[in-house]
């Protein structure tokens, strides 16, 4: 199969996986959308090497995890985009808990580290590297995290409750 | 605590991966235009974008190695956030539920106030009186004192907090007429942590201190007549006058936390270095005196260590079975009582010194019992919370 075919089949069958990621990793469907097509956009420049070398997809999260603890949009902004903001991306937005809430309240690369521990399911050893940083770092930044959600304890947990 | 909280945040994130955007019907025009835009102004590309991108590519080398030993599951194919627990292979021995166990200690109490906000129970401030906040989003907005029997709540104090606060108090001390809690802002990019203090009767509220350089935010108490606290993410007990003046490290306290004052333990909770048993080290702030726990892995109060569904006195005895598993790492409430889950869906207030437990009905989340909630547990039921007043258990 051609390499652009292979291409195709990839982003048609990890976009959804990709977009998931994207989500709960930025807590926002515009942020998650530019993400993933920014992240798709250099595998596609890269497609052929990365293909024969790596997984294509942890790739791409990597690629995403980064460009977002990066402040990656802050700095695009600053240069000239040709798409405005497409309202197609936005499909039904969650409502979810004061968990989420507060989740969108920690320091990006806090919540980094929690969303590829508790949904990626990474060690601490594999969070370290995808994000670049020590593992003491990616401990510290959980805990300190986890610190915080718990501050908010009480709110999520009468918040958890209502919504029985 | 840590382990709810971890389980609660797995299920909030899948859950929300479900609701992720479609893609774009021209995703492929979209990155094939990206593409192209690239490659014109490939060069001009800022220097940090490409050192994240050639970094990316080194690290997943690694990544693709690490992983190789054990793929993580795809997110597709990862089964959907379910709250039925995986079929028991036998079922727990059933028990009377709590209201049936310690009928004078339950209350039940509306979700809102008339005036429409979220009511919040905090602690009984006497028989009748329940503490309850009210919140401005997730900040302290009021104290209100509840009446649990006329069911009518008074205003206690006005709560403000100062300009750019981002986290308040999640429990409110209370001790020699004061209510006291914390509000944390960030000052010049260094956090700032301000205590507060108001009559427990009612009135203004009082800024008593400003730490600086503060930790995200701290467990406070009033004891012995001084507002006593340990800093989250560190470690020491400090203490100042309730009317405010220097905050002083209590002697002995380094690396220590407060558990019930005069007691402080280590390590702390989420912390293992220093053994695997959460506060195993205790300390008496005031003579000095030392306590080991009796069990290497677990968690202890000032008098129980549980592990699993084995709890004991820190001086070895009273061993006993318990009716469902301990959360690892939860330090016993009030010095006594601990949320035990069992297989099927139930979960199991238990008083370790009554040896009793009844099952908790709730019709939400698994309910959650921290080391540092003054006295309650509250869960819903229905369309109202039933509080339990853990101090009115006898």
């Amino acid at each position: 199969m051609h390499d652009d075919e292979l291409f195709e089949r990839f982003v048609t069958e990890r976009v959804d996986v990709l977009l998931r990621y994207g989500y709960v990793l930025t807590g926002n469907p515009h942020d998650a959308a530019d993400l993933v097509q920014e992240a798709l956009v250099r595998l596609r420049g890269g497609w052929e090497r990365v293909r024969r070398k790596h997984d294509p997809e942890a790739y791409v999260k990597t690629t995403m995890s980064r460009l977002h603890v990066n402040s990656w949009r802050l700095r695009r902004r600053e240069q000239v985009t040709a798409e405005p903001p497409d309202r197609t991306w936005l499909d039904s937005p969650y409502e979810g808990s004061a968990l989420w809430d507060t989740l969108a309240r920690l320091p990006r690369r806090q919540r980094a580290v929690l969303v590829l521990r508790y949904y990626e399911q990474l060690t601490d050893a594999e969070i370290a590297v995808v994000l670049g940083i020590s593992r003491g770092t990616v401990r510290s930044q959980a805990s300190r995290a986890l610190d915080k959600l718990r501050g908010d304890l009480p709110a999520i947990a009468a918040s958890l409750g209502s919504k029985a | 605590m840590n382990a709810d909280l971890e389980k609660s945040l797995a299920e909030e994130l899948a859950r929300a991966a479900g609701h992720a955007p479609r893609p774009a019907h021209d995703l492929r025009a979209r990155i094939e235009a990206g593409h192209r835009r690239r490659r014109r102004t490939g060069t001009a590309l800022s220097a940090a974008a490409v050192a994240v991108l050639s970094a990316a590519v080194t690290v997943v080398i690694t990544v693709a190695v690490t992983v190789a030993a054990s793929p993580p599951v795809p997110v597709a194919t990862r089964p959907s956030p379910t709250f039925e627990p995986s079929a028991p292979a036998t079922a727990d021995p059933a028990l009377p539920p709590v209201e049936k166990v310690w009928p004078g200690a339950l209350h039940t109490v509306p979700r809102n106030l008339p005036n429409g906000q979220e009511l919040h129970p905090e602690r009984f401030l006497d028989d009748r009186s329940l503490l309850v906040r009210t919140l401005d989003v997730d900040r302290i907005d009021a104290l209100w004192a509840y009446d649990v029997r006329k069911r009518t709540a008074r205003r206690l104090v006005d709560v403000r907090s100062p300009r750019g606060t981002v986290v308040t108090a999640p429990f409110v001390a209370v001790g020699d007429g004061l209510l006291a809690w914390w509000t944390l802002r960030r000052e010049r990019n260094a956090r700032v942590v301000e205590i507060w203090t108001a009559p427990v009767t009612g009135g203004s509220q009082r800024k008593v201190a400003t730490l600086k350089d503060a930790p995200q935010g701290i467990d406070l108490t009033i004891a012995g007549g001084r507002l006593v606290w340990s800093p989250w993410g560190r470690e020491g007990v400090y203490r100042m006058p309730l009317t405010g003046g220097a905050a002083k490290p209590v002697a002995g306290s380094a690396g220590h936390t407060l558990l019930a004052w005069p007691w402080a333990a280590r390590p702390r909770p989420g912390v293992r270095k220093g053994g695997n048993v959460t506060f195993g080290d205790l300390v008496d702030l005031r003579t000095g005196a030392r306590e080991q726990a009796p069990v290497t892995i677990g968690a202890c109060s000032l008098t129980w260590c549980v592990s699993g569904r084995t709890a004991m006195r820190r001086d070895g005895g009273g061993r006993r079975e318990l009716p469902g598993d301990a959360t690892a790492g939860d330090v016993p409430a009030l010095d006594r009582f601990a949320l035990l889950s069992r297989r099927g869906a139930d979960s199991v207030l238990y008083d370790l010194a009554g040896a009793k437990g009844g099952m908790l009905r709730s019709t939400g989340y698994t309910p959650v019992l921290d080391y540092r909630m003054p006295g309650l547990l509250t869960y819903m039921r229905g369309g109202e919370q039933v509080v339990v007043n853990l101090k009115a258990i006898r």
